[in-house]
Parts: structure tokens; sequence; C-alpha cells
């Protein structure tokens, strides 16, 4: 298989400056600014002093100007708790470009930029109806364990998306990404689930060039990676538009699943090379922050 | 266009199965995909696609079927029957035996068809090109030799008429071969009904046979039963069909009887008729109902004269013998073991004297003999006697007649050097693959001497029922005292006249009414091209002595097994072999392997 972490990969990183900014409500004192107003030295508003507030807070020098009590207010500085669910199916391993290179490589980026941003990490593999959390990460010297356990998460087998979801105890509000395929007709309540649980969610939507544009010919029996079912197809030009025609409505119904839950959606190509996916697709994800 | 096989249309029936090996080859590979989530709405489309749907735009079949079928058309080597006779010599060769009389289709004989496609091939030669043109049917006849001049040659096929002879096409390609020896580059156009073989003859065959319904009477043949007469008549249907068909006799205009008759197809019936009523010597029997040929339907009878002929046999004990004898009309048998005192019988004269293991000092000095199992150096020298036990059998001639496949074992017999008047009839293999001759007959000046060279107690042959009538015609050759020995002739066979030598020269009168004289008493007389009765004429000392013969329709014609191609069509002539003709094989071949390079280059792209 191909090196999944390979020097490219590296040097693009480094060239990677991304703030993702996300509202956090909750979690560990960190580097991320937080909506909360709070103990931290950087100045946000005024407010008139209410009964109960520390009046160690109290600007003395409104005071004087204004003859009433007016409190500081500065920005809690929090850190963001953030959550990689990988889809570890067998259908990742799909493409000749396989997806599961290409979420991986995704799963490692996302995971460089919240480490460096000093916020706290769990990667979430999903694999066999079972999820499988690994973390929590904190600070770039965890970034190496990191990449190793993503780039060691075994792919294979038949998995439920909500089912391994399911099982995820969230502690905190944060933000999910979730890195899969979507074929499967549970990632509506996958969605509604994660939103339950107060997750900001990021969909980056991983399918193979193979899958978007098919290119067979003759009768084939086609089996399925996961469940070993088959089914006959003649390949022709009706077949194909058929396909396409199933693959838009999904991908549709997909985007529009998304927008319903105010969920990013992120469509990545498994073929596409390393500057596409980093400065075209998670550069989107930066954007819409 | 014409073809020269139709069978390779056989294969045709390939094309169906490249087709069925497609459809079972569309199972073909499995290719797993990540997911069936959005192909399921491909089992709809799946279900609609039918087996003659996914054969659409599948080029490498369709490639395939075109190389089938051009295949086939090469198999059946196209040709055009062009002028183009490069060497400017052409050779037309045209049977005109009995069979050519047959009806080609409803309209026109073999021989009117056959006349059609030789004008139309000396049509299309080019002015000048030298034309030989014969006709073949016992004999060849060379009609015009390397004439220039088309017009003469076209009158001449015109005038073309079939000769009721027996025969096929080979004399006319032995002809051929023979021309094509002087005129280098000699190209030869046969047409004939009936398979021959035209090898080292830069030839081609138009097959002019055509599959009509025909039924014929193959013989007929008489007995007397304490002097009523039984006419036996063997009738036979050529044709696919089962008929039904009267068989009458008649005695010239006269209707003696008739009998219905069904004949599976492709077998024979024989019709008996018993006790009948005739006047004279000749009648007929005849088919009814109109066929392919109207001349075989019919076939003629003579009883031989009443004459009681006188026989002597010396055996010692053979019952074979005497019982085979007892069944001959017309004979009068006297048997002695006493061969010392043949010289007193031989002044009664006999007219045949039957000498069995039992040799005389001296043979009678008249009267014909017949020997069996004997050494007689007055006769003819024994070329060896083989004491092993072999088969012996029929070889054809006048004495085996009807007797086809004739076969039998014998435990030791002589073998004969047979005169130079005498005709072999029974055989056996000798030393080496050299033929041993056991038997023969023949006529020497009057006589007829006959020697069988085993005795029938060490043979089987009496048990076999083709014994009787082999003694039957023995006999009868050897006790016919007449002008002629047999009554009854094919169209074509040469009736040997053996008249007095006493009286004038004998006179024919063929059925037209036509008279032949002939040039000496012992003649072979083979004009007998008419069906019908002839008779034959001499005066002497003032007394007219008259035999009658009858000449019937030569029944092999009647019975063409094999023609140039097996496949044949009534609008289509069928040429068996094409060379130095325009044909198309050739380019069909190439034609075919650029096909099949294409073929390749498909199949590796996919």
């Amino acid at each position: 298989m191909e090196q999944i972490f390979n020097s490219e990969f590296y040097e693009k990183l480094h060239t990677l400056r991304m703030s993702i900014a996300l509202t956090i409500a909750s979690g560990q004192a960190g580097g991320r600014k937080s909506n909360s107003k709070g103990n931290s030295v950087e100045f946000s508003d005024f407010r008139e002093y209410m009964l109960g507030d520390d009046i160690r807070r109290i600007d003395w020098n409104a005071y004087g100007r204004f003859d009433r009590l007016f409190v500081k207010l500065f920005m809690e500085e929090k850190e963001g708790v953030f959550q990689i669910f990988l889809d570890c199916s067998e259908s990742m391993k799909f493409g000749e470009k396989s997806k599961e290179v290409c979420a991986k490589r995704i799963a490692g980026a996302l995971s460089y930029i919240v480490l460096e941003n000093g916020d706290r990490l769990f990667i979430n593999t999903l694999r066999d109806n079972h999820v499988l959390t690994a973390g929590s990460y904190s600070g770039m010297q965890s970034f190496i364990r990191t990449i190793k356990f993503i780039e060691e998460a075994p792919m294979g087998g038949s998995n439920d998306l909500f089912k391994s979801v399911k099982e995820k105890e969230f502690k905190n509000r944060g933000l999910s990404f979730l890195i899969t395929d979507g074929y499967t007709d549970d990632l509506d309540d996958t969605i509604k689930y994660l939103k339950y649980k107060k997750q900001d969610v990021v969909l980056i939507h991983v399918l193979s060039e193979e899958e978007l544009n098919p290119r067979y010919e003759g009768t084939l029996n086609l089996i399925d990676s996961e469940d070993n079912g088959d089914l006959r197809v003649s390949f022709n030009a009706t077949a194909i538009k058929t396909y396409k025609d199933s693959l838009n409505k999904f991908l549709t119904e997909t985007e529009n699943l998304c927008k319903k839950y105010a969920v990013t959606y992120i469509r990545v190509n498994s073929s596409d090379s390393c500057d596409s996916l980093f400065f075209s697709s998670l550069a989107k994800l930066a954007k819409k922050v | 266009m014409k073809f020269t096989h139709l069978w390779p249309l056989a294969f045709v029936l390939l094309v169906p199965v490249i087709i069925i090996m497609y459809m079972m080859k569309q199972k073909a590979k499995e290719q797993k995909v990540s997911s069936l989530y959005l192909w399921s709405e491909m089992i709809k489309n799946d279900r609609a696609n039918t087996p003659w749907e996914k054969l659409k735009k599948n080029w490498l079949m369709i490639l395939q079927i075109i190389t089938l079928l051009v295949l086939i058309a090469a198999l059946t080597s196209p040709y055009f029957l062009s002028g183009l006779v490069s060497s400017g010599k052409a050779c037309v060769v045209i049977d005109t035996s009995a069979s050519m009389n047959f009806m080609y289709d409803d309209n026109q004989t073999r021989l009117d068809k056959a006349k059609e496609e030789a004008l139309s091939y000396v049509r299309k030669l080019k002015n000048g090109t030298e034309i030989s043109l014969i006709t073949s049917d016992k004999s060849a006849v060379l009609l015009n030799g390397k004439s220039q001049n088309k017009n003469e040659i076209i009158e001449q096929i015109k005038n073309l008429e079939a000769s009721n002879y027996p025969g096929d096409a080979s004399e006319g390609v032995s002809m051929a071969k023979a021309l094509a020896l002087d005129s280098k580059g000699l190209q030869t156009l046969v047409i004939t009904d009936s398979s021959i073989d035209i090898e080292n003859l830069d030839a081609m065959v138009v097959d002019v046979y055509s599959d009509m319904p025909n039924v014929a009477v193959e013989y007929v043949s008489h007995g007397f039963k304490e002097s009523e007469l039984d006419v036996l008549v063997k009738v036979t249907n050529f044709s696919e069909e089962a008929v039904k068909r009267d068989v009458s006799l008649y005695q010239g205009e006269n209707l003696i009887v008739t009998k219905e008759v069904e004949i599976e197809a492709n077998s024979s019936e024989v019709v008996y008729f018993e006790d009948v009523d005739l006047n004279g010597s000749v009648y007929f029997a005849q088919v009814s109902g109109k066929d392919a040929c109207d001349e075989d339907n019919i076939s003629y009878d003579v009883l031989s004269d009443g004459t009681e002929r006188k026989v002597l046999l010396m055996t010692r004990a053979n019952v074979y013998l005497e019982k085979a004898l007892n069944l001959i009309p017309g004979i009068a048998v006297t048997k002695s073991e006493d061969i010392s005192s043949i010289e007193d019988f031989a002044k009664q004269e006999f007219d045949l004297y039957i000498f069995d293991s039992l040799v005389p000092d001296k043979l009678p000095k008249q009267g014909n003999i017949i020997m069996f199992g004997c050494e007689c150096e007055e006769i003819t020298q024994i070329d060896d006697f083989i004491a092993d036990g072999r088969i012996i059998h029929g070889l054809e001639s006048n004495t085996t007649k009807y007797l086809d496949g004739l076969s039998f074992g014998v435990a030791n017999t002589y073998s004969y050097k047979v005169p130079d008047y005498a005709t072999p009839f029974l055989a056996t293999n000798g030393v080496g693959e050299e033929e041993a001759n056991v038997a023969f007959i023949g006529e020497k000046q009057g006589r007829t001497f006959a020697m069988i060279g085993f005795d029938l107690h060490n043979s089987d042959f009496p048990l076999y029922m083709e014994y009787p009538l082999l003694m039957y015609n023995l006999v009868n050759e050897c006790v016919s005292g007449g002008i002629i020995s047999n009554y009854v002739y094919s169209s074509g066979e040469a009736v040997a006249v053996n008249a007095n030598i006493e009286g004038a020269l004998p006179t024919v009168v063929k059925p037209s009414g036509e008279i032949a004289e002939l040039t000496d008493y012992r003649y072979n007389y083979s004009d007998t091209k008419e069906y019908g009765v002839y008779s034959i004429n001499q005066v002497v000392k003032d007394n007219e002595e008259t035999s009658t013969f009858a000449v019937n329709y030569p029944i092999s014609e009647s019975k063409i097994d094999t023609h140039p191609s097996l496949i044949s069509s009534l609008n289509e002539n069928v040429v068996t072999e094409v060379k130095g003709i325009f044909n198309l094989r050739n380019f069909i071949i190439v034609l075919s392997l650029i096909l099949l390079a294409l073929e390749w280059i498909f199949s590796l792209r996919k």
C-alpha cells in the first residue's frame, strides 16, 4: 500500500497554517478564544456590576467617571475539543488511489492543525460496529503518536456508522470531523446524534475516482466489498447513466442533509493530489469558519 | 455468380452457435466494488436488459460471424462463368446418354438444360477461341474439333439429341484429356448428370441432375409352370415418396392383365402375373403414370420358341445339377454315368453335353459342351489347381446377368487359361493380386464351350439362391440354337447374330420399320438405339426364318446414385470443380484473413 504519511505530506503540513476558529463553550484552559467571558488577560467588554461579581474586577476608573460600578470582562481562553471519526470499513479500502490513504491523510492533517492550536484531540476509528478511541492528545509533542495511531488503524469488515458512533461518549461540546464514504442509510441519524451531543459537525465525504466516474465494460458481476452481495450488470451507456443518476442523487441528498443540520460538508476525491487536498478541501473548511 | 458447392451452407447453422456462446460469455468476470449502495438502481436496468440488447455493439462477435460467413462463401467456391479463357482453347463435353432424357424441371429435359448451359458458355467465349465439341454416352464423339466458328458450334449444340445409350461423360472426358495433350491450356466444360472424375484436366463440371420423381420397370421375366406362363415384373420407385401405380401387361395394343401396386420411396416391388394368356411371343410390361422419364416405364420381354432341346448329363451322381436342370424350361435331360459310351450318345446329336467331373477321351463333334471340375485340353489348358479353400465371385458377363454380388466358397478348383473366344464369368484371387478365372464360356465355330473349375459337391454354391439362376443362364447360352441367343437387350448392347451360313445374309427390322442388312452371318449388331421390338430375318432354302428380340431402356440410367454435386436445386447449376475459370474463392479467403486480423486487433484492444 502507498505510504500514507510520506515526506510530501509533512512538507505540506508545515505550509498549512490555518486557524480554525470555533465556538467552544467548555473544556480545559487552552489556546483557543472562548465565547465565554472569564478570567483572562485579554479584555473583551464592560458590564454593570451585579451582586456576586468578583469585586477585584470592578473598573474603578470607570466608577470615577460614570459614578457607576462596571466590571471589566475578559475573554476566557479555553482549549477546543476535537473528535475525528474515521470510518474504517472495508469499503474505505476501495479505489486505485484508495479512500483509506486519502481519509487517513485528512485525519493526519486535521490532527496537526488541532494540536498545533493547542487543542485537545480524540481519534475515533469506526469498525465492526464499534468505536475505538485514542487520545486525548494535546500539544505538538503528541502529534507523532497521533499519526502512528491513524496510520496503523486497521481497515476492513463491515460497519454500521450509526451504531459505532453511538458507542462514543461525549463529555464536552466540541467539533467532530466525520470522515466517511457515506454508504449508509443512517447518515441522517448519525449527524442528528452528533448534534444532540452538542457537536459541531464537519462531514468529510471521501469518494474514489472509480465511484465518481466508473469505467466498466461488458457484463460484470459486481461484488460488494463489505457484505459480499453481488449484482450482475451489463455495462453500456444506459447502465452508466443510471449509475451516475443515482450517484448525483446520493450526493445531493447528502449535501442537503448537511445544510439542514448546519453541518460543514466537504467532498474529497481520493485521487486528488495532496495539494488539492490541503489547499482546496481543507482551506474551504478554514474559510467557512 | 454461381456456386461450386452448396453443402457448406449447412455451416450457417454455426452462426446461432456463435451468438449463443457470446450470450453465455456474458456471465464473465467478477468485479469488486466498495458497496452496492449506489448500484441498487441497476437491478431494474439489468432486468430490462434482454440477452439481445447485450449483444448490441459486440463488434468482436459481429466480426466473427462475418468471418464465418465469408469462410462459408469461400467453401462454396463461387465463380463467374465468364468467357475469359486465357489460352483461347475451349472444349465442351456434353453427356448425351439416355438419362439426359429425364426431365430437369417441368418444362425441359436434362439435355435441354445442358444445351442451354453449353450455349450460354459458348456465346460468352471470345471470338477466335478454338472450340471443340464432344458428345459422350457409351462412347465419345468429336462433333467438332478446334473450330473458330462459334455459330457452327452453336448450331451443333442446338441439334444435339440424347442417344438412348447408357453411359456418362467419362468417355468424353477421356477424349478431352487426349485433346488437352495436343492443345496446351485447353479449358473444358463438362455438362453431365452423373459423377465424373476430371483429374488432370483443366475443367469444370456443370451438374444438370435434378431429383424428379420417377418409377421404372426394372425387368420383366417369365417362366413356364406346366405350360402355364407366369410373368414377373420388378417395378422400382426412385422417388422420395411412396406411389401407387398400375402395372399392366400388353401384347401390342392389347391389354392382357393389370395389377395395382404400391411402392415405398426408393424401393422396389415385384409383381407376379400367373397363368398369363399370350398369343405371340412378344409382350411388354408398363407402369402407369407420367414421371421424369417415360421410356423406362416400359420393358419388353420375348418368349423363346418352344422347341425342346436335348441335353446329355454325364455324372456319377449330382442331385444339385439334376435339380437345377429340371427347373429349366424347354430342355429334355438324359442322364448317364457311363462315360465310355459317349460316342454312342453323340450319335443322337444332343444339343448340349454336360460333363460333371467325367471327361471323355474325345469330345463329341457337335453340340455345345459344359464341363464341371474337369481338365480338358481339347478346350483349354488349366492354369492352376487351387487346393485351398477360396471365395469365388462373379464377373460381369451375360451368364452372371442379374446376379450382382455373387459370391460363394469352394474347397478346391481348377483355374483356366481363358481361350480368346471365351469370356470368364467366375473368378477367385489367384497368386498375388491377379485374379484366377475359374469359369468361362465362349462360342467357337458355332459351338458353345463352358468350363467351371470346381465340382459342385466341393462348393456351397448350390445353397445360394443365385445357383439356379446361373445354371439357367449357362444352359440357355448353350442351347439357344436360333439366330440369336438372347431375346432381350438394353439399348446400346450388341446383339450377337449367329445366322445359318447356308442362307442369305440376315436383315434386321428396327421398331421404326427401318431395315438394315447385316454384312456377315456372325455379326455383333450394335445399332440398338431404338427401344422396342426388332426382328431378324434370314431366308434359308426359300424358307424365311425370323427371330425376334426386344431392346429396353438401359435401367442403369434410371439409377444415378452419385451426381456431380449432392446438393442441387432446379434453378441453379452446380460446378464441382473449377480450375482456370474466374474463381472467387481465393479473393474470399484473403478477405477472411483480413477479417481475422481485424478481429485479432479488436480482441487485443479489449
